[in-house]
């Protein structure tokens, strides 16, 4: 009779199911009035990998048109996805920094509405909010809320119905920033004892300083960027004068940063971060607002990302969920 | 992280909650100490037994199905046997019959060539009128000659047109002799080659 050896239990190795190996891709879409920065984010065994180089194309006041754009820069570069997460222009939206005791969601929702009651009626629109909270303090919260007109929100769905894409989250440039700003403070260890964040970015449409502490405050710097690159040298010279002057100007009433991170077309005009951080000397150290570093993608390009933060953290947020 | 979601479509808002932490354990005070110390190595041993009990059962109905499964190996090992022997014989039967398929052809090719030979022949000699003579004939399946004489040079002219229906012909010698009790006759060479076989004969 013939002796077969049949391979014992602990011999016996099962086969590896690769069901969960599969890379996460999100895709993150600034949205502005008149342009679109678009990044993915891709999460594999090796970390946060950038699967195409970020793009910036132009769109139209038309909603359904840019969505045609948006879908056809998206279908030239062989993207295709189903969701995204989007952000609404600075301009569109509201910060208001409330103090509120600690209470149920319920409760906690309906002091917000109240609170928020006067800056809506101004608004003289309908609108949509969302809040989180920043900060404990014993009894209390530090909650930050964002209040957008309905208009802007309608405006990010139906592009994106017109691009074929599923909107998941619609973020605020000023809070992704910040969220930026926050991890990139964590991952250098000579920023971890910045109790504060200030960003100052500049942008094609809107200029502006964000600080942070408990609280998010924006204040809109007058700084047009097309205007400033067809300035001469001296005129340029004068122009980042006037764009200290108004930074100093912010901080008579706030306490002061040693850390200011520069963001946006600082990384086009290199010399107006470095005169500036001449005439600061050792006020401030001028830092630039880095994704790459904040996130710790694996990226080693020369191609600079700064521009494209808002983009970068909007897909992070999808990778994060 | 500042986490804000502005869809109208978002998902809810999950928010820490504020209330006082409870811990869902039981209470250990000394009323029920006692009843925790003796009710907890019983439900482990209890568990454990019962564990021991369900593996020795799979154990034993795992070597019952090895038993089963070594049975049918060697059963299936004798069948295995039978069709390599079978396999062997197919492959026996085929070289025969490829060799009798070998020896069909041949005999085939042999009638087809008798056939044409004898067509050949027809088509040659048929149309000899009287009044010629074949000296020698030589026929292949390409080509041939014909020798041959006549009284009349007539003759050598109609045997020379009913061959060429069949023929493609080179006619290349014709004498004109006197025979020693004073008859004249003539001798022709028939070059022939490129036979073709005609539906219909004409005349013929």
């Amino acid at each position: 009779m013939l002796k077969i050896k049949l391979p014992e239990i602990k011999n016996i190795k099962l086969p590896k199911l690769n069901l969960f190996s599969k890379s996460k891709v999100s895709l993150g879409i600034e949205v502005d009035y008149d342009y679109c920065r678009v990044c993915s984010l891709s999460l594999g065994e090796e970390g946060l990998i950038l699967p195409f180089m970020p793009f910036e194309f132009d769109i139209l006041e038309d909603k359904d048109q840019s969505g045609l754009i948006l879908k056809d820069e998206l279908s030239k570069r062989s993207i295709n996805v189903k969701t995204a997460n989007f952000s609404i222009p600075i301009s569109s939206t509201l910060y208001k920094n409330i103090k509120l005791p600690k209470a149920s969601e319920k409760e906690l929702k309906e002091a917000i509405e109240w609170n928020i009651k006067e800056d809506i009626e101004n608004l003289k629109a309908s609108t949509i909010f969302d809040y989180a909270i920043l900060s404990e303090e014993e009894d209390f919260l530090n909650i930050v809320v964002v209040i957008t007109k309905l208009d802007a929100i309608n405006r990010i769905l139906a592009i994106a119905e017109s691009a074929g894409i599923e909107p998941d989250i619609i973020d605020s440039v000023g809070t992704s920033l910040v969220n930026i700003a926050l991890l990139q403070k964590d991952k250098i260890k000579s920023h971890k004892e910045e109790k504060n964040i200030c960003i100052v970015h500049i942008d094609r449409n809107d200029s502006f300083i964000l600080f942070s502490k408990d609280d998010i405050f924006l204040q809109p710097l007058d700084f047009d960027i097309k205007r400033y690159e067809t300035l001469s040298m001296d005129d340029k010279e004068q122009e980042v004068v006037r764009l200290i002057n108004e930074i100093n100007y912010f901080f008579l009433t706030i306490n002061e940063p040693k850390i200011i991170y520069t963001s946006g077309y600082f990384i086009k005009f290199p010399e107006i971060k470095a005169y500036m951080q001449l005439k600061f000397s050792s006020r401030f150290i001028l830092e630039d607002l880095d994704p790459i570093v904040a996130l710790d993608i694996k990226y080693s390009g020369n191609f600079p990302l700064q521009l494209y933060s808002t983009s970068i953290f909007l897909a992070y947020r999808g990778i994060e969920k | 992280m500042i986490k804000i979601n502005l869809n109208p479509k978002r998902e809810k808002k999950k928010l820490p909650s504020f209330k006082k932490p409870t811990i869902g354990f039981p209470d250990i005070s000394l009323k029920n100490e006692k009843t925790i110390f003796i009710t907890v190595p019983a439900v482990v041993l209890g568990g454990t037994l019962l564990y021991y009990l369900y593996l020795s059962s799979k154990v034993s109905s795992l070597s019952e199905e090895k038993e089963k499964l070594s049975a049918e190996i060697s059963k299936y090992n004798n069948v295995k046997v039978k069709i390599d022997r079978l396999k062997k014989e197919i492959a026996e039967n085929e070289k025969i019959s490829e060799k009798l398929d070998m020896k069909i052809k041949t005999y085939e090719y042999l009638a087809s060539s008798q056939s044409l030979a004898k067509e050949l022949l027809r088509y040659s000699l048929e149309p000899i009128p009287d009044g010629v003579w074949l000296d020698n004939i030589t026929i292949s399946s390409e080509k041939g000659n014909i020798v041959g004489y006549a009284f009349d040079p007539q003759y050598i002219s109609k045997y020379y047109t009913d061959l060429a229906k069949h023929y493609e012909i080179n006619f290349t010698n014709s004498e004109s002799k006197v025979s020693p009790t004073n008859l004249r006759y003539y001798t022709f060479n028939f070059e022939i080659k490129n036979f073709k076989l005609e539906k219909k004969e004409g005349k013929m």
